[in-house]
């Protein structure tokens, strides 16, 4: 690869430790993926700061680090493992939460925002079309690629955190244009709701693998974006899709090498199989990816003049800033359940709470049961709102 | 023997190798205080990686990986140096961040357990001083659809009796592709204006006791011809591909032809396209 005399100057050493550490992870990172320099970003979205997925390991790592490495440019947070002011509430217990805070101590220290979010791009770090950026958490690459037309790979939290260090990120894979083609047209045969784009981005997901798929026949908003993103991001690998609403739009794209399509009872064979319980769940959850304003005022408004159930627990997952934004919601919500910000069902300690969890979102319906020990109910959004309130 | 590699962060280590056939996950896959294997898919369940130069194709899983290396760095049992075939971002990660030595771009298969081994990041390669390395070519000779194979004789110093295609060793201060010349000139009789080159391959090594060979892959589609054997065979015979299973054959022969066919129809796409 080949670096400028200043990145030469960080790799020698020059810049100090952490930044030579930073640099050689990045150059590491460029030569394996035969990327011929690095090039500038404008933010960074930082994974690995839950203790329950980090560990012990993670914590030591982010310490030592902190001590001298300062971010260079906008730099985000992925969710934590707890709420960091309402975690005795989620039941989360003090050996934990001191090291989350220790976790959340060292990203402050490094300059980072405590976002604690999976949607970085709902509170502020938001790129413009084809700017570079060097996120991780791979529903955020997917929405920054695909939606906001910005270019980032899929990084790791090292990798990621050493870009936001330097400010760089190898000039590779989706941050070069003629990567960002689609290869594979989907073709969606039936017009989806909103509780058909996550399940639909699962059946994608798990088709198309690595490619980049332009999708045919819809034109989702941007809740339906979030959603169907996420899911293709978990059952496949897709960091990136394209989508037209008409052949018209569809016209544009000159690279599609095979075709397929997807029919409605391929969703519900999906679900089917995403559904791994059926009786009562110890917790429902929604967020995954977390609430946005218009999700908040959409679910307050149907549980507005229902009553709450109360035998089973409901959290809200939500960044701090969307919550702080919608005083009204949340006190509604409030009736039903936990708003659990900072965090989500797959990256709290949930399994030590819960033995089976409700969720609407095929991302979490993947996760749940390998890296949480949970059975899952998959539903509808509305059947989960039902769930809970009468 | 020498083998270069691609480095990857810094550093040198010496150990004995653990070979992992299949790609690993830390994740789940090593316990991370220890270093034993947790996989039981690796075939080295229980086995500990530390101090080890751990081989293995590639690393899988979760990008938590790499913090699991570093946890094994921090307990004392991460492996002394990490071979790969090729480098993924986890296990590079890893490797960086827990200031393992590791090589990538290296023929792990060769590589056997308890073998003496020197891994070398800054400059890029990997020593086996107790193994040797010896260079051969084998040529595919093609008529049509069909390929040449020819069995040993009872003369030859291994293999006696199977089937093979065009081979033999590399002699010092000799080039792949003059040695495939002589040897075609010596087992069939051809001379230089009787095929061309249609495609050559990356080498590809096969291993016995303390030998490795290094397989210089060719294939040569005769233009004009007849085949005249010397000593070293007894018979030749034209088949397809697909008949090359019910022939004994050679260590790796269908692994060189797949891998020359494969390389050919690509090189074909390419000039359609």
């Amino acid at each position: 690869m080949h670096l400028t005399k200043g990145e030469e100057r960080i790799l020698g050493g020059e810049e100090g430790e952490t930044r030579r550490r930073a640099m050689e992870l990045l150059v590491a990172l460029g030569d394996i993926s035969k990327a011929e320099g690095l090039v500038p970003i404008v933010s960074a979205q930082v994974a690995g700061a839950s203790f329950k997925t980090i560990s012990e390991a993670g914590v030591e790592f982010l310490e030592e680090l902190s001590a001298d490495a300062k971010v260079t440019v906008k730099s985000t947070l992925n969710p934590l493992g707890m709420d960091r002011e309402g975690w005795r509430d989620l039941g989360i217990d003090e050996e934990f939460a001191e090291m989350q805070m220790r976790i959340l101590r060292a990203y402050d220290k490094m300059g980072i925002e405590l976002t604690c979010t999976c949607t970085p791009y709902f509170v502020g770090n938001r790129p413009d079309s084809n700017e570079h950026i060097a996120w991780a958490e791979s529903s955020a690459v997917v929405f920054a690629n695909s939606v906001l037309g910005a270019r980032t790979n899929k990084e790791g939290g090292p990798s990621a955190l050493a870009a936001a260090i330097i400010g760089k990120t190898p000039n590779c894979g989706l941050q070069i244009e003629e990567n960002r083609q689609p290869k594979v047209e989907v073709r969606v045969g039936f017009e989806p709701s909103f509780d058909d784009f996550s399940i639909l981005g699962y059946v994608i997901g798990k088709s198309v693998g690595q490619k980049i798929p332009l999708i045919t026949g819809i034109s989702p908003a941007e809740d339906e974006h979030k959603a169907i993103g996420a899911a293709m991001a978990a059952s496949g690998a897709v960091s990136m899709y394209r989508f037209a609403k008409d052949r018209e739009e569809c016209s544009q794209f000159d690279t599609i090498e095979e075709t397929f399509s997807v029919e409605r009872e391929q969703l519900n064979e999906a679900r089917e199989h995403l559904n791994s319980s059926d009786s009562k769940p110890d917790i429902v959850t929604l967020g995954c990816p977390h609430l946005s304003v218009s999700e908040m005022k959409w679910i307050a408004w149907f549980l507005h003049g229902r009553q709450p159930r109360k035998d089973f627990q409901t959290w809200f997952c939500v960044s701090r800033k969307i919550a702080n934004q919608c005083p009204n919601e949340t006190a509604v919500m409030r009736q039903f359940g936990k708003i659990a910000c900072d965090t989500c069902m797959v990256v709290a300690p949930i399994e030590k709470l819960s033995s089976s969890v409700a969720t609407d979102s095929s991302k979490a319906a993947v996760y749940l049961p390998t890296l949480c020990n949970q059975k899952v109910l998959f539903r509808s959004r509305k059947k989960l709102l039902e769930m809970i309130s009468k | 023997m020498k083998l270069n590699g691609m480095g990857i962060g810094h550093g040198k280590s010496e150990g004995e190798v653990l070979q992992v056939e299949r790609p690993i996950s830390f994740l789940g896959g090593v316990e991370p205080k220890t270093g034993a294997i947790l996989d039981r898919e690796s075939g080295k369940l229980g086995e500990s990686v530390a101090d080890k130069i751990l081989a293995f194709p590639h690393g899988k899983g979760s990008t938590v990986g790499s913090y699991v290396i570093y946890q094994l760095k921090k307990s004392g049992a991460a492996p002394a140096a990490i071979v790969n075939q090729k480098a993924d971002p986890i296990i590079a990660t890893g490797a960086i961040i827990s200031e393992i030595p590791m090589l990538s771009e290296i023929p792990t298969e060769i590589l056997w357990d308890g073998d003496k081994a020197v891994v070398n990041a800054d400059d890029g390669y990997l020593d086996l001083p107790d193994v040797t390395e010896n260079p051969v070519v084998t040529g595919i000779l093609r008529k049509g659809d069909k390929i040449l194979i020819m069995k040993r004789s009872n003369e030859v110093g291994s293999f006696q009796g199977r089937w093979a295609g065009i081979s033999g060793g590399v002699l010092d201060d000799e080039k792949p592709e003059d040695a495939m010349v002589r040897e075609i000139e010596e087992e069939s009789g051809l001379g230089r204006e009787s095929y061309r080159l249609s495609v050559t391959g990356s080498p590809i090594f096969a291993r016995r006791d303390t030998r490795v060979w290094k397989v210089h892959p060719f294939l040569l589609d005769i233009i004009e011809g007849e085949i005249s054997l010397d000593w070293e065979h007894d018979e030749f015979q034209w088949i397809t591909v697909d008949d090359l299973g019910s022939y004994e054959t050679v260590p790796r022969l269908k692994n060189v032809i797949d891998v020359l066919l494969k390389i050919d129809r690509a090189e074909k796409k390419r000039v359609c396209d």
